[in-house]
């Protein structure tokens, strides 16, 4: 399949009423980070470090967009949510069918806002995994 | 609702209304998520409800008038300030993030081809809370000020909190209260903020529990401005 353009990306975040709630008309960027720790057992006599695979795996999703005081909107669901239960789901290519699609329980744990007098009001929040594992699928 | 351009914002920090000398706000609230990642575990686990906190920095100019950035920063470093953010100015029902902090740093910058610049840093200590603005208010006795403090309808049983910010007093004492009513009708005091002798303070009080809607009562024997903030601490403002 052809390389994608990002532009057409889907967040789904889900508010402290437990309510789906797409926030992607404010999202400008996201990045999703999935990781796995990877033990050395480098010994001696080695020539190259070697490590063990797996080992213990892990995510991030980082997320900028711009600020909006609207009812369900971004600094109201992140107000909410810092710190409380979540789950997201993050499509990059989209929701319709077909389209792949990551989610996960999550919570967050940081939202930071910023306002420059020349600037749009902006706002980043970081979510991380809290059970279960990260799930890709499709829509 | 739009995004909205920055330019309108206003910062108060214990009663003074900075925004005048400032022009960047960074506002960051974290919360620790602790790991309980075990044994036959494939991926980290951490819990929810761990402890929050904010950090508010505020960058601008050096003013070094009486009352001034640079008077009032200086004084306040290390000690406890009440902070309010207007992201879109203090018109009543605007929405804000208020908290109680401590300056803890305080940063002043001068290049020979530059303007003279400051940048804060209030560390939060204690209640952080989104709300609404009741109104920025400039006016004498017996007055209120309308507006409506929504929660999805309900009574905030979580309670609520409120910010009295005292700006300027026009000669005689300032008094106040927060009514509040489930019907935007008939009112009632929520609770009484007591009295005010000397401008550039901060009320904070916490309310058992609140309805819908709320105002700001206040007497003055003259012309004073204020500005009054009322919010929840966890949960969110409609």
């Amino acid at each position: 399949m052809a390389k994608t353009v990002a532009r057409n990306a889907s967040l789904y975040v889900w508010d402290s009423a437990a309510a789906c709630r797409a926030i992607s008309g404010y999202v400008n960027q996201v990045t999703l980070s999935y990781t796995a720790e990877a033990p050395e057992v480098t010994s001696f006599g080695d020539d190259n470090r070697t490590r063990l695979p797996n080992g213990l795996k892990d995510y991030e999703l980082t997320f900028d967009a711009f600020f909006s005081t609207g009812a369900n909107e971004v600094d109201a669901i992140f107000s909410g949510i810092l710190g409380g239960s979540t789950y997201f789901i993050f499509s990059p290519t989209g929701s319709s069918t077909c389209s792949i699609q990551y989610s996960a329980c999550a919570v967050c744990t940081s939202y930071e806002m910023n306002f420059g007098v020349e600037d749009a009001a902006t706002v980043s929040a970081t979510i991380v995994n809290r059970a279960g594992s990260l799930t890709r699928t499709t829509w | 609702m739009a995004k909205i351009t920055a330019r309108d914002a206003r910062v108060i920090i214990e009663g003074h209304d900075v925004s005048g000398d400032s022009n960047s706000v960074t506002l960051t609230r974290n919360a620790e998520a602790p790991e309980v990642t075990c044994f036959q575990d494939s991926v980290r686990t951490r819990l929810a409800g761990g402890v929050r906190d904010i950090e508010m920095t505020v960058d601008g100019f050096v003013n070094t008038s009486a009352s001034g950035t640079d008077q009032l920063y200086k004084e306040y470093v290390n000690q406890e300030v009440r902070a309010l953010f207007l992201p879109e100015n203090w018109t009543y029902r605007k929405i804000g993030h208020a908290f109680t902090g401590i300056i803890s740093n305080y940063e002043s910058s001068y290049s020979v081809e530059d303007a003279a610049t400051t940048s804060i840093t209030v560390t939060g200590s204690g209640v952080c809370f989104r709300g609404r603005s009741l109104g920025y208010i400039s006016g004498e006795a017996g007055s209120t000020s309308g507006c409506q403090v929504d929660v999805t309808g309900s009574i905030m049983d979580a309670g609520a909190w409120v910010q009295w910010h005292i700006l300027s007093i026009g000669g005689c004492d300032v008094s106040a209260c927060i009514e509040h009513s489930s019907n935007n009708s008939t009112y009632a005091t929520a609770i009484d903020l007591g009295t005010v002798s000397t401008a550039g303070q901060t009320i904070t009080a916490s309310i058992s529990s609140m309805n819908r809607f709320a105002r700001l009562r206040y007497a003055s024997g003259s012309v004073s401005t204020m500005v009054a903030f009322v919010g929840v601490s966890s949960s969110t403002v409609n």
